[in-house]
């Protein structure tokens, strides 16, 4: 695999990934925002929108049938939230032209259909058309009324917006579901084109076209995207301090109670990560977790039973689904098994179990067209240079006291519960 | 072991059979660092009742699924940790037809293998170990009893199932379970766990000589599975038109679809799944005048989708997602199949949707566990994956029309809901 990245234009970054290796071939692009709780549904709103149609296939149906034509090319909007930044655009794969018959160059025209979605879409009187504003906007707040369905993710959503309270990790990415209906097309329109004209841009490639080329088509769909403006995002601030554990309990129509601890560390530098995710697999993130073992292979308390460790932003938030009753001897569990950790007692086989499995993981990445783009995604966001067989290596060697350091870090902030009504 | 070549395609794959009859398949993928293992069983939810020395003996529901999460245990040991310690990521899943056992791993592909092969031809249950299984697939099914999706589906199948065991959940039910002892699993897997009845099929860098040479050496012979019976033919209407139920959700959530006739010709039944999702997603996918006539008027959202699904002697097609009048959406489906017509527009579409098919078909190429997983599910079905494109190739406008005004009769369709409290 070889990775070439230049700048297109000032703060527009293009990165292909050349490699013979896969049948299909990827493409994406990002506007970069800062998650705001003012602007959450407007950006959560923007993809789906220009997704709606284009000048030259102005509605849903002729978009579906370009892209079937296109032997089943997809461009999907998308909206990836990496700590309290959002990266909003579309994402596209499609089959490699090598085993197309004729000349299909799926790659050229899906690059240019992508450009023309963002930055050429359908419009009445120069605006974004009042239609496909309106309904979007009654869909993304379906969308976001729908989180209640999911009962784990739902619990999950309620302890993050509990824990960070008035900081941006607190807003929910959709934003809230009465906004996603007042929003209107002429101050969208106006939304949209400051986004486009502001925001830091990442565009990646990954498939078996040479970097000429996919510059070429991507510089030509992009022509005439807005530049003079400084694109940039604003800097985040510190973050707080760890304050008391405090507990809350809320109550919903549930057969299964779902548990959510949410944890704050500080981290001590950028390239910490590949320690974070030993940790992590260590503690609560694999079959081979302390929390799987004991939670739910030793004592039946659950059948699922997570640990997540965010890498934007300085916190972890573990989650279990359990009986109503067993909330004090669940949460005592889980804090005892990290207590454990910090004192350091790890054996020689689980710590060489979860640096195997982490590995494993950053080199199974390159499998993935999309895997890959979003790993580098994500350390350009955060200025790192690594790749994933880099990681690999950083991860193989994480030591017990790394793992024990990380776990005497993570200060217990919140406990949250999500229980069914009546009596225990 | 014999090498086919598909070079359109750019895949080859390695094939051959054990002594002790077990089939091995292997994709070598050059340059992946992923490889992926799955030891396939034909034994799934649906296989519940069959015959043992010429009486039908009946077994209760969820037990294919209780025995794939104890297989994993070990005398004196647990093969998911050893697998995991290895470096592995092992997983197991029962469908209605089959269960499966699958690691993938970067490093130590063939011990990984070896304790594969091992650990699912190593039956070891206590009475103990079995209660405390009762106590984790107990609390895996209440996380599914709060999960809307999962209840809609279920639902679904009650409305058009009378007898067939596609009705009851694959995980059984907790009174189910109840009465699952160390001998019952002990029983099952002596039956159905023969290598006659399983397929390895592996994915990514690696020997195929040296996957047929462990298989060869681990899996031990077993006898000829008992014949299964899956309960008698439903006919085509379903036992309910319309089943209800209320949980804590933001809208109506749905699923409404049709009973497919099943066809006893393996290859036969292939194509007929393929016509049924070609035709489907010509009347109702996305880019479809129908799909784009509801989503305008807000009927549906990005949540609509359209699908099938087989299983053991049956196979299904549906539409489902959350909509805020249900009822209209089937009306809408019935007349506008009523109406339909193979028109230029139509027939052109049908020519795209082929063509997306196959760039499908090919991207799917990509993924080792996609590879192994589906050639495993089609040697049980008995067709030749690889033979997709030309399969598609052969659907016919006239098919497509005939099967959309015959499976989208208002009779044909049951609808499942499940609405806000």
């Amino acid at each position: 695999m070889e990775e070439l990245a230049r700048e297109l234009f000032p703060g527009v970054r293009l990165t292909t990934i050349r490699t013979d290796k896969f049948h299909s071939g990827y493409f994406s692009v990002h506007l970069l925002r800062p998650l705001r709780a003012g602007d959450a549904s407007r950006n959560a709103l923007l993809p789906s929108v220009l997704r709606r149609g284009t000048r030259t296939l102005p509605d849903q149906t002729k978009i579906a049938d370009a892209l079937d034509s296109l032997y089943g090319s997809s461009l999907e909007p998308g909206m990836r939230q990496m700590g309290e930044t959002l990266a909003i655009g579309f994402q596209a794969a499609f089959p490699d032209d090598r085993f197309l018959p004729g000349a299909a160059d799926c790659l050229s025209r899906v690059v240019a259909l992508g450009g023309e979605m963002l930055l050429d879409p359908a419009t009445r009187g120069g605006l974004l058309r009042d239609d496909y504003v309106r309904s979007e906007g009654q869909n993304l707040h379906d969308r976001i009324e729908a989180a209640v369905n999911n009962k784990r993710g739902y619990a999950a959503l309620r302890a993050r917006e509990l824990m960070f309270q008035g900081e941006a990790y607190g807003v929910f990415p959709l934003g809230k579901a009465e906004e996603a209906l007042r929003i209107r097309y002429q101050p969208l329109t106006k939304y949209y084109r400051e986004a486009l004209r502001t925001s830091p841009m990442e565009l990646f490639y990954c498939g078996s076209a040479g970097h000429e080329r996919v510059e070429e088509a991507v510089r030509r769909a992009f022509m005439t995207l807005p530049g003079g403006s400084a694109r940039a995002l604003p800097e985040t601030g510190p973050e707080p301090e760890n304050s008391e554990l405090r507990h809350v309990t809320e109550e919903m129509d549930v057969e299964q109670g779902n548990l959510v601890l949410g944890f704050r560390y500080k981290r001590s530098g950028r390239a910490d990560y590949p320690a974070l995710a030993v940790f992590n697999e260590l503690f609560g993130g694999g079959d081979a977790s302390r929390l799987f073992l004991e939670l739910r292979e030793k004592r039946s308390l659950c059948y699922a039973v997570d640990s997540g460790v965010e890498r934007y932003k300085e916190c972890m938030m573990v989650t279990a689904g359990i009986d109503f009753d067993r909330r004090e001897e669940t949460e005592e569990a889980i804090l005892r098994e990290l207590a454990e950790l910090a004192r350091g007692n790890i054996s020689p086989e689980e710590l060489e179990t979860a640096r195997r499995s982490v590995s494993s993981g950053y080199l199974e990445g390159l499998d993935s067209p999309s895997a890959v783009c979003a790993f580098r995604l994500g350390q350009n966001l955060l200025g790192s240079g690594g790749d994933l067989r880099q990681y690999a290596a950083l991860a193989a060697e994480v030591r017990a006291e790394d793992v024990a350091r990380i776990a005497s870090e993570m200060k217990p902030e919140l406990s949250y519960f999500l229980r069914g009504g009546g009596e225990e | 072991m014999i090498r086919k070549e598909w070079p359109r395609c750019g895949v080859e794959r390695w094939e051959g059979k054990t002594t002790a009859g077990l089939p091995v398949f292997v994709f070598p993928m050059p340059g992946f660092q992923t490889k992926y293992a799955v030891l396939a069983v034909k034994y799934g939810g649906c296989d519940r009742r069959f015959l043992l020395n010429g009486k039908w003996k009946d077994t209760p529901a969820g037990i294919a699924h209780f025995l794939e999460h104890k297989m994993f245990e070990m005398p004196g040991y647990s093969a998911a940790e050893r697998l995991t310690a290895l470096g592995a990521s092992p997983n197991a899943y029962t469908s209605g037809g089959m269960t499966e056992y699958v690691f993938s791993c970067t490093e130590n592909f063939d011990r990984s293998l070896e304790e594969l092969l091992r650990f699912v031809s190593t039956p070891c249950f206590t009475p103990e170990g079995v209660d405390r299984e009762r106590g984790i697939i107990g609390q895996e099914m209440s996380m599914y009893e709060d999960d809307p999706a999962r209840r809609v589906d279920r639902r679904f199948f009650r409305a058009l199932y009378k007898e067939h065991p596609i009705r009851d959940p694959i995980t059984g039910t907790m009174e189910s379970i109840a009465s699952i002892t160390a001998d019952t699993l002990y029983e099952c897997h002596r039956l159905f766990y023969a290598p006659g009845n399983m397929a390895l099929c592996c994915a990514g860098d690696i020997d195929p000589e040296k996957v047929m040479e462990l298989a060869e050496k681990l899996l031990p012979p077993g006898k000829e599975v008992p014949r299964r019976d899956y309960g008698d033919e439903d006919g085509l209407n379903p036992v309910s038109v319309r089943l209800e139920e209320k949980m804590a959700v933001s809208m109506p959530m749905f699923e409404l679809g049709a009973k497919l006739s099943w066809r006893s010709d393996s290859r036969a039944w292939a194509r007929y799944m393929l016509l049924a999702d070609l035709s489907c997603e010509l009347l109702l996918g996305w880019g479809s005048p129908l799909y784009s006539q509801l989503y305008d008027a807000g009927v549906i959202n990005q949540s609509f989708y359209v699908e099938t699904y087989d299983f053991p002697h049956g196979g299904v097609c549906y539409a489902g997602g959350r909509c805020p009048d249900p009822m209209r959406v089937l009306g809408s489906i019935t007349d506008a199949a009523s109406a339909f017509r193979m028109d230029k527009a139509a027939a052109e579409r049908l020519e795209r949707l082929k063509r997306a098919r196959l760039g499908g078909f090919l991207m799917s190429l990509d993924a080792p566990e996609d590879l192994a997983d589906l050639q495993a599910e089609s040697y049980f079905d008995g067709w030749e994956r690889m033979e997709l494109p030309s399969l598609v190739d052969s659907i016919s406008e006239a098919e497509a029309e005939g099967f959309l005004r015959e499976v989208f009769r208002p009779e044909r369709l049951a609808l499942s809901v499940i609405s806000p409290l």
